[in-house]
């Protein structure tokens, strides 16, 4: 039962991945993305990290599509905007395909399900105890407020009109 | 009590927000005071590291334990870490120093200073992780901190360098991130010490795996310190930065991907060593030679800076690949060997482009041919120059010599195959002396006709202090190496134990 529904959600994940570089109009290429984020979601949510797949639907389809969204309609004036092609694809096309299939047979070739994995798995209450506890991950936590702050204060830093612009 | 180990940390982070703050109560004349006061937290920090550092190091001589391992194994506070903290504070001090006079006339000035004190921070907490998740999230505090700080005044070339920097910074942290996740979900753990014990139980069947990660990892870190073939991102980064942030780029952050990338592999994958011992091998001589041969050509001096640093990182990549002898204490003197080049390359390319910060803000060009006669328009300053390219070159007598000289008795030590890495080091070496030899000509033995110009006092006296400490461990090396090789040996006691001297 599983596999089925895993095959057919990582399908459309590889589709909808191939539709945000392949389509011409960039409005389909943000549409396709939205599509491959809440597939990666329903992954998530089969492999019990429940708590993950939330966060992913919450930060990448409510916010970062959202901003891509509103970035995409403010900056450009027509919508209908025609992706420029490359010109010399191929060797990068090359490379990345190496890469893929390397990867494809460090994938295969691994017997993944004889090792232990983790004792916990990504509900809230377990993530609540990791990041919580002092005797484990709290540290981590408390230093990605400072890199948020150091994000925040990076793009005001960015943003900023200088007087003569 | 846990917290007296930690008054480095704390005080930097509590002058990063205090400079936001008090940047909101300021006047728009009196925001230079912000400079002073990082300058102030910084220096406090580094006072404490220093002491910290001699305290330690008195206890392991004494025979006694000192405690390195907090919270659970999250963190190890040993020589080791201390070592890259003085590094990273030093830089960071003269780099703010220099900073007070070269931003004079810019605005945004707490968001800068808070920003160097933040990545600072986040480097010296990657100096210290002893987990991977804690590694992962101070590189990238220290990383986008310095994303911003490239496109300082937000003209083209700050903003291109910038972009440039980002895209193969995020792309290099994602590899990094891909590398340590199959660290993880094969061994269980996040804990860089316990990967360590368990690797040796894990089945042959996932050797591929764990090599895999092996090249990832330093793939992904090789973007970050710079190596050949991830270099071509540093001469544009460096060039287009305001001068004093590609200060602190090449002689901080670059440092921050060494200390990561000694710290796993040295002691999460030693079972791997002869893999990434001879991946380290070819890359640092591939490293050196590309660097300097590239070097050759430049008419920029930022550009030809940024080459050269790429050539430096070549020759502590090479020190590192050494860690892979088998002969006995080899190693120990490998690894004191990188860190005392990483602390003596932090000092010359730090003042070396706190100099070229000086001189650009009277409106001389970075040009080379711009220095034409530069010795008698700011005589201090063309002076520190000369002695940092001299000391870069390897010159007796001064800092470069002391830790290249450390590297080729290393690869010496180790014999066989490695001597050939040394060979290398020399050619290189000699090969540099033309292009740092080439500004100094300029500097000195050029007729140019041209005022003496009024050198920035902050500027000059970083620089002289920086040239002095480049002369005092040309000359009086004992200290530092002594401090490296403590460095060294607290690396390999996991934590505990009592160190080994030779």
């Amino acid at each position: 039962m599983n596999i089925i529904v895993f095959s057919i959600i990582s399908a459309i994940t590889i589709l909808s991945a191939i539709g945000v570089i392949s389509s011409q109009r960039i409005m389909h290429s943000v549409l396709s993305l939205a599509v491959m984020l809440l597939s990666v979601a329903a992954v998530y949510a089969i492999l019990n990290a429940e708590f993950l797949a939330v966060i992913q639907v919450l930060v990448y389809t409510g916010g970062v599509i959202v901003l891509l969204l509103f970035a995409t309609m403010l900056t450009r004036s027509d919508l209908q905007l025609k992706r420029e092609q490359p010109s010399d694809i191929k060797p990068a096309v090359a490379a990345a395909s190496i890469f893929a299939i390397g990867l494809l047979f460090y994938i295969v070739g691994n017997n993944w399900k004889s090792l232990k994995g983790p004792a916990v798995v990504g509900s809230v209450k377990n993530i609540g105890m990791l990041i919580f506890n002092v005797k484990k991950d709290v540290i981590p936590f408390e230093i990605i407020s400072l890199v948020l702050l150091a994000a925040m204060v990076g793009a005001i830093f960015l943003g900023r009109k200088e007087a003569g612009q | 009590m846990v917290l007296e180990h930690f008054y480095p940390e704390i005080i930097i982070a509590f002058f990063a927000f205090a400079t936001l703050f008090i940047d909101i109560t300021l006047k728009k004349d009196h925001k230079d005071f912000l400079g002073y006061f990082s300058l102030a937290g910084i220096a406090l920090a580094l006072i404490s590291v220093i002491v910290q550092s001699i305290s330690t190091m008195a206890s392991y001589s004494a025979g006694k334990e000192v405690q390195v391992v907090f919270f659970n194994g999250m963190i190890y506070n040993d020589i080791f870490a201390m070592f890259f903290k003085v590094v990273f504070l030093v830089v960071a001090l003269f780099v703010v120093l220099a900073s007070v006079d070269y931003t004079r006339k810019d605005n945004y000035k707490g968001e800068y200073y808070s920003l160097i004190l933040f990545a600072t921070f986040g480097m010296m907490l990657v100096a210290m992780a002893g987990n991977l998740i804690l590694l992962f999230v101070s590189l990238e505090l220290a990383s986008i901190s310095t994303y911003a700080l490239t496109a300082f005044r937000k003209n083209k070339a700050n903003t291109e360098a910038a972009m440039k920097y980002f895209i193969i910074g995020a792309l290099s942290s994602g590899i990094i991130l891909f590398g340590m996740s199959i660290l993880y979900g094969v061994t269980g753990t996040t804990n860089i010490y316990e990967i360590a014990k368990i690797i040796p139980h894990v089945k042959d069947s996932f050797n591929s795996a764990l090599i895999l990660s092996v090249v990832l990892l330093i793939a992904g870190f090789g973007y970050k310190i710079a190596a050949f073939p991830f270099h071509m991102w540093a001469p544009d980064a460096y060039q287009g930065a305001p001068s004093t942030i590609s200060a602190f780029l090449a002689a901080a952050t670059k440092k921050m991907g060494f200390v990561a990338i000694i710290r796993i592999l040295v002691i999460a994958l030693p079972l791997y060593v002869s893999e990434w011992g001879v991946i380290f091998g070819v890359l640092g001589v591939l490293t050196m030679t590309v660097g300097n041969f590239s070097a050759l050509k430049q008419t920029n001096i930022k550009r030809m800076l940024a080459y050269s640093s790429i050539a430096q990182a070549g020759y502590i990549i090479a020190a590192i690949a050494v860690i892979s002898s088998t002969i006995p204490n080899v190693k120990y003197l490998a690894v004191a060997a990188a860190l005392l080049h990483i602390l003596t390359h932090a000092l010359m390319k730090g003042g070396a482009f706190i100099a070229v910060a000086g001189v650009s803000l009277l409106g001389i060009g970075t040009e080379i041919k711009n220095y034409r006669g530069l010795g008698k328009r700011m005589p201090v300053t063309a002076m520190a120059l000369t002695i940092f390219l001299l000391s870069l070159a390897g010159i007796p007598f001064f800092a470069g010599f002391i830790s290249k000289f450390l590297i080729l008795a290393a690869t010496v030590e180790a014999r066989g195959i490695y001597i050939w890495l040394g060979i290398f080091l020399v050619i290189n070496s000699v090969v540099s002396i033309y292009y740092y030899g080439r500004v100094i000509k300029y500097m000195y033995f050029e007729d140019f006709q041209g005022d003496k110009l009024k050198e920035p006092k902050l500027i000059a006296t970083s620089l002289v202090v920086l040239a002095f400490l480049v002369v005092l461990i040309g000359i009086a090396p004992q200290k530092f190496v002594h401090f490296s090789m403590y460095a060294a040996a607290s690396l390999f006691s996991h934590g505990h134990g009592v160190v080994m001297l030779h």
